[in-house]
C-alpha cells in the first residue's frame, strides 16, 4: 500500500517529537483536573477493562516496543513507588490501571494503551510523573489522540501506527480522537 | 413585472454561477411568460425579498435571494472521496472516484454544478488535497462547492481545508447561494469538537443560518449540505449533529427541505414533515449498517471485487412547481 510507508514514516517523527518537547509542553500546558461530573461521565462510558501493571497482561505491543527503541525513546526517570491510592471520588478502581513499583530500565516498561474497535483498551490510566505512554492503533480506520486541551495531538495513526508522550507533570489529561470523538481516555499523572 | 424581471435576472447573475448575456436574459422573458401562471398555482411569489436584500447581514447577497423557481435544473453530489485510503476493500479510491466523475460528465442534462459534501481526504494526508483538486478538473463543470469532513480539518483546525476550498464562505467555511429560485446553505459541522460530541454546528454558525434565512419567504425551497447527518443516525456511533434541532427549527417553516450529507458511507432516506434527508454514498470505500458491526469504518466483510455496487454519486433534480426534489443515487457499478 503505497501510502502506508509514508504516512508510518510521518507518524514515528512526529510522535517521536513530543517526547522530547514533553517537558515544556507539560508544565506550560498542564490542565486543571476534570469536574467532578465529566470525571464521573467519562468513567460510567468506559469499558469494563482492566488492565494490571503485570508484564505479563501489559499491552505492549513488538512494534511498539520497536518504535521506543528504534527512536531512543527515553524512559522514564523513575517509577515511583506508586500505590494506587485512588480518592473515594475518583474514578471505579476496578477500571484504571495501576503501575506498581518497578524499575525503569528499558523503554518497555512504559505503559502502552492498544486502540481497538474504536476504543482506548485503557479508557482511565494512572501513570507517576515522567512517565511515557504508547499508544497503537489496531484499527482499519485511523485514529488520533488528542488532548481536549490540545497539550499533546497525535496525527492521524493508521492500523499500527504509534504515538507516545511523555507525561511530566501531574494532572489529570482528558484526550479524545479528533476524528471520532466519542472514543475518549484519560490519563492520571501522580 | 419590471422588478420580477430585474430579480430573475440577477438569479442568472449570481456570483459564483454568472450567465448575464443574452441566454440569461432569455431566461429572465421564459419566466416571466410563464411564472405568472406558476405563482398563481403555487402561491409562492414574495414580496418581502428586494426589502430584505437591501439590509442587514444580508445585504451582500444579490437580490436574486428568493427569486422564484426559473427552470429545472440538476445537481451532483459527491462524498467521501478519502484520497489517502488504500487498503480494502477499496485499494484505489483514486480509480472509483475518477468513475465518479466519468459518470457526473456523462449525466444528462449536464448538472448545473457539483457538491461535495466532506472527507475529500483520508486523515488529511499530505498532498491528497492536491490529488482532489487534480482529479476535479475532469469534472465538466466548473463549479465544486466544498463543505469539510473531519478527515479534512482535525490536523490544523481547517486551516488548509479553508484556504483551499473555503473561497466565499463565512465563518469557519459556511456559505449560502442561490440558484434557479432554490435557496442553498453549505453548513459545516466538522469544526466544532466538544469532547464526546460528533457533530457541531455552534452557536456562530446557527446565528447565522437564522438571518441568512429570515428574509426568505416560507415558499422557497431550501436545499442544505453539511458532512454528519443532521438527525440522529446512530448516535452509537457519532452519526448525529449534536446542535440541528436548532437549525431544523429554522427550517421549519419552508415549505420545501432537502438535507444532504456524507459521513457515513451509505444511502439512507428519511422524511420528518417538509424536511427530507439524505445520506449518500461514498466513492471510496462503505461503511457498516448501524449496529451490524462492533464499530464503523470501512467495511471489511467485502472485497474489492464486491464494493463498486456500493460506492457511488447522486443527482438532484429541482423541477419548478414540484415540492420534493427528485433524488436520484447511482451505483459506481
Amino acid at each position: 500500500m503505497f501510502p502506508r510507508i509514508h504516512w508510518r514514516q510521518r507518524a514515528l517523527v512526529w510522535s517521536a517529537l513530543p517526547v522530547g518537547g514533553a517537558l515544556l509542553l507539560a508544565v506550560a500546558c498542564a490542565p486543571a483536573p476534570l469536574p467532578l461530573t465529566a470525571h464521573a461521565a467519562m468513567t460510567l462510558a468506559a469499558p469494563d477493562t482492566l488492565i494490571t501493571a503485570d508484564r505479563a497482561t501489559m499491552p505492549m505491543t513488538n512494534h511498539a516496543a520497536m518504535h521506543m527503541a528504534d527512536h531512543a525513546v527515553a524512559p522514564p526517570a523513575s517509577h515511583a513507588a506508586h500505590a494506587g491510592a485512588l480518592m473515594a471520588d475518583g474514578p471505579d478502581p476496578a477500571r484504571v490501571v495501576r503501575l506498581d513499583a518497578r524499575p525503569a530500565e528499558t523503554a518497555a516498561d512504559s505503559p502502552s494503551i492498544d486502540i481497538q474497535a474504536f476504543q482506548y483498551a485503557a479508557s482511565t490510566l494512572t501513570v507517576p510523573v515522567g512517565t511515557t505512554v504508547t499508544w497503537t492503533n489496531h484499527d482499519v480506520e485511523p485514529h488520533t489522540v488528542t488532548a481536549n486541551d490540545r497539550a499533546f495531538a497525535s496525527p492521524g495513526l493508521e492500523t499500527n501506527d504509534t504515538f507516545a508522550f511523555r507525561f511530566d507533570a501531574p494532572g489529570t489529561y482528558a484526550y479524545h480522537c479528533a476524528l471520532h470523538p466519542f472514543m475518549t481516555g484519560q490519563i492520571v499523572v501522580q | 413585472m419590471t422588478s420580477h424581471l430585474n430579480r430573475a435576472h440577477a438569479t442568472a447573475d449570481a456570483p459564483t454561477l454568472g450567465e448575464t448575456d443574452r441566454r440569461g436574459f432569455l431566461k429572465c422573458m421564459a419566466w416571466a411568460g410563464t411564472g405568472l401562471v406558476w405563482a398563481v398555482s403555487g402561491g409562492l411569489l414574495s414580496s418581502t425579498t428586494l426589502a430584505h436584500a437591501a439590509s442587514g447581514p444580508t445585504a451582500a447577497r444579490t437580490p436574486a435571494q428568493a427569486a422564484p423557481p426559473t427552470a429545472t435544473f440538476t445537481f451532483a453530489q459527491i462524498s467521501d472521496t478519502h484520497i489517502g485510503f488504500a487498503a480494502e476493500p477499496n485499494p484505489d479510491p483514486i480509480a472509483t472516484l475518477q468513475e465518479a466523475i466519468a459518470r457526473i460528465n456523462a449525466l444528462n442534462p449536464a448538472p448545473a454544478f457539483v457538491i461535495h459534501t466532506g472527507d475529500l481526504t483520508h486523515a488529511q494526508k499530505a498532498g491528497a488535497f492536491d490529488t482532489v483538486n487534480e482529479l476535479l478538473k475532469g469534472l465538466n463543470t466548473s463549479q465544486v462547492f466544498f463543505t469539510p469532513g473531519e478527515h479534512d480539518v482535525f490536523v490544523d483546525d481547517g486551516v488548509e481545508f479553508l484556504n483551499r476550498f473555503g473561497q466565499g464562505t463565512r465563518g469557519q467555511g459556511w456559505r449560502s447561494f442561490d440558484y434557479g429560485g432554490v435557496h442553498f446553505v453549505g453548513l459545516v459541522n466538522t469544526l466544532s469538537f466538544k469532547g464526546e460530541s460528533a457533530g457541531v454546528l455552534g452557536d456562530e454558525q446557527l446565528e447565522w443560518l437564522e438571518d441568512d434565512l429570515a428574509p426568505l419567504g416560507s415558499s422557497t425551497p431550501v436545499v442544505v449540505y453539511t458532512h454528519i447527518p443532521l438527525w440522529a443516525v446512530y448516535p452509537e456511533w457519532g452519526w448525529y449533529t449534536e446542535d440541528s434541532e436548532r437549525a431544523l427549527a429554522y427550517l421549519q417553516r419552508f415549505g420545501s427541505v432537502t438535507v444532504l450529507n456524507g459521513h457515513i458511507h451509505q444511502i439512507m432516506q428519511k422524511v420528518e414533515g417538509n424536511v427530507s434527508f439524505y445520506t449518500a454514498r461514498s466513492t471510496a470505500f462503505p461503511q457498516p449498517a448501524p449496529g451490524t458491526a462492533a464499530a464503523p469504518g470501512p467495511r471489511q466483510d467485502i472485497t474489492s471485487e464486491q464494493v463498486r455496487p456500493l460506492l457511488g454519486l447522486r443527482s438532484v433534480t429541482f423541477v419548478p412547481g414540484t415540492q420534493p426534489l427528485a433524488v436520484v443515487d447511482s451505483p459506481l457499478s
